[in-house]
């Protein structure tokens, strides 16, 4: 991992298209603009790993017994 | 093609049902390939499918349709999606959401963050993540008061 310092207002450029920003420093937070191309997926770290945390627990929350899925099937909402 | 599944033991899958995810699922990179099945055998169409993994027969997701459960979704296709799945018309995007039951079908939570889009003409699928927030990972269909997170 590379580790640089940088001060408010200063920035780094990644691959010469994705600028970040160091806005603000206050009380242990760090605010940052990004500014990427659209193409580009920014996602908060914890949010991403939610989402794989969740897909697991979907893919592995107990096992669905047919008469379960059949339950299921013929809900009506 | 024979299919070994957790809970519908061994099936008989149709090529049309098999769905490639180049990327495979959040969390499941290396599960590219699965099958989507229905159960045909009600009157009324079904509202919940059944996402099962070719290679593991352990890992399988129910999944459902959006406007079933949710109403208006609504959310763009980046040019980077529509080329990677080769989208040639709107009409063949399918949008589904991931389905967990934790204990009893009433408590089932939909993950509207991060929907399924598969493109049905040359069934490649993706699982993307929206950065709307109004759009979260374990929205309760059964809870009425609209108060989910």
């Amino acid at each position: 991992m590379l580790i640089l310092t940088r001060k408010k207002d200063e920035s780094i450029l990644i691959d010469g298209k994705i600028e970040i920003r160091i806005i603000e420093l206050e009380n242990g937070k760090v605010k940052i603009g990004i500014e990427a191309p659209k193409s580009v997926k920014i996602l908060r770290k914890e949010i991403h790993d939610e989402i794989e945390h969740q897909n697991k627990e979907a893919a592995v929350s107990k096992p669905v017994t047919p008469d379960m899925m059949k339950t299921l099937m013929n809900k009506k909402k | 093609m024979r299919l070994n599944t957790r809970s519908f033991g061994e099936l008989d899958v149709e090529v049309k049902h098999q769905i490639h995810f180049e990327q495979g699922l959040l969390g499941f990179s290396n599960e590219k390939d699965f099958v989507l099945l229905r159960n045909y055998d009600t009157e009324d169409p079904v509202p919940f499918m059944w996402l099962q993994s070719i290679n593991d027969p352990e890992i399988a997701f129910v999944l459902t349709i959006p406007s079933l459960v949710y109403g208006e979704y609504d959310f763009d296709l980046n040019d980077d999606l529509v080329k990677m799945l080769h989208v040639n018309n709107p009409e063949d995007v399918a949008v589904f959401n991931v389905v967990k039951i934790p204990d009893t079908v009433d408590n089932m939570t939909v993950n509207l963050k991060s929907p399924i889009i598969i493109n049905v003409q040359n069934r490649e699928g993706c699982q993307i993540t929206l950065e709307n927030d109004n759009y979260t990972i374990n929205y309760k269909p059964n809870n009425n008061n609209g108060q989910n997170n």
